[in-house]
């Protein structure tokens, strides 16, 4: 009798190999890779995402073959809202399948939401349970719908093109979590990625720096001012550039090493900043001709580069200071860590101590000659 | 009453790996909100100090249990304050054990929900927890220690490897300024620890099947060590990685795997998370699940607790539904009650006991 009964419990059992009752199958999933965020002009906020098309296996083999070419392998659905929830519902109305928001890659938000405060809309990305803090954000001119649309032709969709772009040129990622752990600062204020759209080649890219104050979007930083930027947060990523020593002759140099550290300073009322770089730099190319044998040269061209990378931060500083007047260094993690208790009494008064803030800057930068071919022309 | 013969036995391995897990299992995954609340920046602290009363109760229970081998805190209670105080302060001892088994099975059941099965509801994921685990008490100590001994380096070597997935987003200079006032936020963010620490004391119920002449004081110095300091490293991870967000979080360590990305291609790896902590989790709960059921065994005098598993299995489900109505309810008591509920019944009610094992020196009649 026994034996029945474990017979027929087995065979009961057996039903519940067949999975999960409410199980989603991946073809009744859309995976949504970008998300783009605006303000509407009547205020309501426009909710876009940018679909991956899973393109059909048997279907690549034949294009490759030199059957027809693959086509959109992305769509891009918007739906309005008065909210960021109100137009993620009116969103899964229009999309057939479930959204599915595990693989969401790029943020991008239109710079009218930005200067509005977006903060308050962006919870969704940090509570809900599919979403990942791994999120890269990025601002953008316009509107951020105008640039999911887009189609290109390196990249199948925006999230790989905006990724590798950031991988090429920061140093550290940018990610959802930095930029809520700046948010949570004593200065609110920080630098996101600014993208804008080269309508020649009709690639977005990253122009520059969106700079934030108080949660809000105040301004972009162009290229030079970000490199600026970089340097002073340690974050420059290795890069060629190039010295004019005399009469429109220089040289190419390469960076191949660099590291900014930040000294506070509280003197009396007088609160200090000492910015030390340190780098290293490779002569790639020169049209000096023999004299860049002379030691001489190089020291010329040296200083030169330090002279340049000086500029650089400085320009950037005092348009920080005076213009933006937002601590986008991080000034106020560095002035805590150092100064634990004076911070507690200032904290609240930061953002009227950042603009006095005397900046010292003192470059350290070596050049060599390494190449193969000594004497350039 | 005689003492109970008891031919089953485990390793004093066993037991270390299993109350390690115990120990750790729950705490890895609210640790870091809860100490931040207090500790700040100094959050990595806490865990030491909150291993004292680990270090405590650990203590007492391999003490008293000298003093009246073979026996077990329902058991010897009795000899130190009298058969029916005794039988009284026992009963409600097992009632706290088993309220406190049903909240861990409730916190696992709502981060299971929370986190991955949104839509089952909670009853069934309980189920299947309380079902398991019941099938593995009622196959005995024996079978408990080998499940540890089996799962745990597992276990151990996947959390390893995942935090160690971590290091390319810390940010070092979190930790810094350390110190900012004082020692004391880190000693108050150890209080709550404390209270889960004390649940050590449940060594209590696997002393008598310890094998003789075990290094036992050894292994648990050990396995306190060894939970703290992987409680502090978690922590200061979260630091790391997470900054001034930590507190925001509820589940920590689940931010924290998911934010794994290595060179875009070693990402998404959560689930691995959930199979170590279901795991051990499974394993803590089944521990409390053996501790109410051969407590309630001898409470009653009945030679085996086997039948007595189902029912107090039964009771477990109904307890971990009853106990709190929603998740901020759960985390309130994790957060406020707990410790002292914790403490009066796993590090003073033992540290009584100890007491008056000392003055009164209670004779045993041995058979």
């Amino acid at each position: 009798m026994q034996k029945y009964i474990r017979w027929f419990t087995s065979f009961c059992l057996l039903g519940l190999l067949a999975g999960c009752w409410d199980q989603t199958e991946i073809d009744q999933l859309a995976i949504i890779s970008a998300v783009g965020i605006d303000l509407t002009a009547d205020n309501k906020i426009k909710l876009s995402a940018e679909i991956a098309v899973p393109k059909n296996a048997s279907a690549g083999q034949e294009s490759s073959a030199g059957g027809q070419s693959g086509g959109s392998q992305k769509m891009v659905r918007s739906a309005i809202g008065e909210d960021f929830n109100d137009a993620l519902n009116h969103l899964q109305s229009v999309v057939p399948r479930r959204l599915f928001w595990g693989q969401v890659n790029i943020l991008v938000i239109g710079d009218k939401l930005a200067k509005a405060g977006m903060l308050n809309q962006l919870s969704f990305f940090s509570g809900q349970k599919e979403a990942r803090l791994t999120l890269y954000p990025f601002i953008t001119k316009g509107d951020a719908v105008d640039i999911l649309v887009k189609t290109f032709p390196l990249e199948t969709d925006l999230s790989d093109l905006m990724s590798n772009q950031s991988k090429i040129q920061f140093k550290r990622r940018i990610t959802f979590n930095k930029m809520l752990q700046n948010f949570n600062s004593v200065s609110e204020a920080m630098s996101l990625p600014w993208v804008l759209y080269d309508k020649k080649n009709g690639v977005p890219y990253i122009g520059g720096r969106a700079i934030f104050k108080n949660g809000k979007f105040i301004g972009a930083a162009n290229m030079r001012e970000t490199e600026g930027i970089a340097w002073v947060r340690n974050e420059i990523k290795h890069k060629v550039t190039s010295v004019k020593v005399d009469h429109g002759k220089g040289a190419g140099l390469n960076l191949t090493y660099s590291k900014t550290t930040l000294r506070p300073k509280i003197a009396g009322d007088q609160w200090e900043m000492h910015i030390d770089v340190q780098g290293e730099e490779d002569i790639i190319e020169s049209s000096l001709g023999k004299e860049i044998m002379e030691p001489k040269t190089i020291d010329r061209i040296q200083k030169k580069a330090v002279m340049q990378i000086k500029s650089n931060i400085d320009e950037v500083m005092k348009k920080a200071q005076n213009q933006w007047s937002a601590d986008i260094f991080g000034f106020d993690e560095v002035y805590y860590r150092k100064y634990p208790n004076l911070w507690e009494t200032h904290k609240k008064n930061w953002n009227t101590i950042f603009p006095h803030i005397k900046v010292f800057i003192n470059v350290d930068l070596k050049v060599y000659q390494r190449g193969l071919e000594l004497t350039a022309n | 009453m005689d003492i109970q013969r008891n031919v089953t036995q485990i390793s004093v391995f066993q037991i270390a790996l299993l109350l390690a897990m115990a120990m750790n299992s729950t705490a890895i995954l609210t640790a870091p909100a809860i100490t931040v609340q207090y500790a700040q920046r100094d959050l990595w602290l806490s865990p030491l100090f909150s291993s004292v009363s680990g270090i405590i109760v650990l203590f007492l229970a391999i003490h008293l249990n000298r003093r009246f081998p073979g026996m077990t805190v329902i058991q010897y209670s009795e000899y130190c304050i009298g058969k029916w105080p005794g039988k009284i302060i026992s009963g409600i001892f097992l009632l706290v054990v088993l309220h406190i088994g049903s909240i861990i099975v409730r916190e696992y059941a709502e981060f299971v929900k929370g986190m991955f099965l949104d839509e089952t509801p909670l009853l069934v994921i309980i189920c299947g927890m309380v079902i398991l685990s019941t099938y593995a008490t009622r196959s005995g100590i024996e079978v408990i220690g080998r499940l540890a001994q089996l799962f745990v380096p597992g276990v151990m070597l996947t959390w390893v490897i995942l935090l160690l997935l971590t290091i390319p987003d810390w940010d070092v200079m979190n930790i810094f300024p350390a110190f900012d006032g004082g020692i004391l936020p880190a000693i108050r963010g150890s209080i709550t620890p404390q209270g889960w620490f004390s649940e050590m004391f449940l060594l209590s119920f696997l002393l008598p099947h310890l094998k003789k002449n075990s290094p036992i004081k050894k292994w648990m110095i050990i396995m306190v060590v060894f939970a703290a300091i992987n409680l502090s490293i978690l922590n200061i991870i979260s630091l790391f990685v997470f900054g001034n967000l930590v507190p925001t979080l509820t589940y920590p360590v689940m931010s924290l795997i998911r934010y794994v990305n290595i060179a875009d291609f070693l990402q998404h790896i959560d689930a691995l998370l959930l199979i170590i902590w279901v795991i051990g989790v499974f394993l803590k709960i089944v521990l409390f699940q053996y501790c109410i059921a051969s407590g309630c065994a001898q409470w009653l005098n009945v030679e085996k607790f086997r039948p007595l598993v189902l029912p107090l299995g039964f009771l477990m489900v109904l307890f971990s539904l009853w106990s709190a109505s929603s998740m901020q309810d759960l985390s309130a008591y994790l957060k406020d009650t707990s410790f002292f509920y914790a403490m009066i019944f796993f590090l003073i009610y033992p540290l009584g006991l100890f007491l008056i094992a000392i003055v009164r020196k209670p004779k045993i009649r041995r058979d």
